[in-house]
């Protein structure tokens, strides 16, 4: 083996040498042109190893890039129930997040010696919806005093489909036109800055909109 | 030996007071002021000295001046503007605005005149719903190109209150303009371009209802 080695010329290991930098640099510039305009989603699937076709793209569990869009996602696995779904994939770090049902006896087996898979699923899904949930919070500070309601009116809140992210919202009100600017007074005594908000009042047409 | 001493303590005396003394010129910094022409003069106190307004720089034109680091108030002053203290820290060679707003006596003196203007705007663009409706609370902002008020609908009482509407108008080449078109609560995504707290101080606009 040393005498292998021994007999490689310098100039061949050098050669080889560039070789492997130019590959590596190579591989480098084409995943960044590859990721170029597309977002970090994460996918997260149980089983692990089920086939996800996203739009017409298969893609695997753990970390991908995808152009930001609207999807029909499909994950299938032989045994299990399939499941299809359609989600709006738009920023870094959006998730996809699927498990699948067993049917047959030999998915169920399989189910039963993989429960790991399935409660750290279901973990990992509820730390999730947690954070989305204090990040929402953080977003929309007014949904902490939301709904509200009182014998004149009625303050909510419904998201705003105009706004891909799903952070936004429109704040409902339900009264008689009597008590909508109590309502809207109601929203400024809990501090709140009330050009920060959209709104919506019920039963109201504003004779001003020509 | 002794004067070897001596002479060596000169050198070094002289060397503290040479760097002391560049560390003071160093520390003036030159300041550009360019003043509104609706500004007649400006006093230039150490904040320290605001209080008993005492050894004020005055200038009265767009000038550069010399000013040593530290915090500073400058007090407008003129027929129109609001006097309001500007608080500034210079550490820096550095360009300073000075543009006041109008004063809430000057804005509230034209207030009546710029109502005059917007009412038959109002009227020409809403010539049958503003048959019902009154310019109430009415107020200018900045300098005067910034208008926002509340329509209330004449039949509102206390027993029937109707929607009380806000609206906001622009001045540009002399000719006012509403923007967009008035609403119950003005926001920020639909008013774009009106500064945030002009729409803050009309969305607080109350009726006297």
């Amino acid at each position: 083996m040393n005498n292998i080695l021994y007999k490689i010329k310098p100039a061949y290991i050098i050669i080889l040498f560039f070789i492997i930098v130019i590959s590596v640099i190579s591989f480098t510039i084409y995943q960044k042109v590859d990721q170029t305009g597309k977002i970090q989603i994460s996918i997260n699937l149980v089983p692990k190893d089920s086939k996800i076709t996203i739009g017409n793209n298969q893609y695997t569990n753990g970390l991908n890039y995808i152009a930001p869009g609207e999807y029909k996602i499909t994950v299938q696995k032989d045994g299990f129930e399939t499941k299809k779904v359609v989600k709006k994939l738009i920023k870094d770090n959006d998730k996809v997040n699927i498990s699948l049902i067993a049917q047959s006896e030999e998915a169920k087996k399989w189910a039963v010696i993989n429960k790991a898979q399935y409660s750290d699923f279901e973990n990992m899904v509820a730390k999730d919806t947690q954070e989305k949930g204090i990040t929402f919070q953080q977003i929309n500070p007014i949904t902490k005093n939301l709904p509200f309601k009182n014998y004149l009116f009625s303050i909510g809140y419904k998201n705003d489909s105009s706004d891909k992210t799903g952070n936004s919202i429109i704040i409902t009100i339900s009264t008689s036109p009597q008590y909508r600017q109590s309502a809207i007074s109601q929203i400024e005594r809990w501090g709140y800055n009330l050009a920060d908000y959209n709104y919506e009042f019920s039963g109201f047409n504003n004779p001003f909109k020509i | 030996m002794k004067k070897k001493i001596i002479i060596i303590s000169i050198v070094a005396i002289a060397l503290i007071g040479i760097i002391a003394y560049i560390s003071y010129l160093l520390s003036f910094k030159d300041i550009s002021f360019v003043i509104n022409s609706d500004v007649s003069e400006i006093s230039i106190y150490k904040k320290e000295n605001i209080n008993n307004k005492k050894d004020p720089k005055k200038i009265s034109s767009s000038q550069t001046i010399k000013l040593q680091t530290g915090n500073y108030v400058i007090v407008p002053s003129g027929f129109k503007i609001s006097t309001d203290q500007i608080p500034v820290s210079i550490t820096k060679n550095v360009e300073i605005n000075i543009n006041p707003n109008y004063s809430n006596k000057y804005l509230l003196s034209v207030l009546s005149g710029v109502e005059n203007t917007i009412l038959p705007i109002l009227k020409e663009k809403y010539p049958e719903t503003m048959n019902n409706y009154k310019i109430t609370n009415g107020t200018l902002f900045i300098k005067g190109e910034w208008y926002g008020g509340l329509l209330e609908n004449i039949n509102s009482d206390h027993n029937s209150r109707k929607d009380m509407f806000r609206f906001v108008a622009y001045k540009e080449n002399n000719v006012w303009k509403i923007i967009n078109y008035p609403e119950l609560i003005l926001t920020k995504s639909v008013y774009k371009t009106v500064p945030m707290n002009i729409l803050n101080s009309i969305n607080s606009l109350t009726s006297n209802y």
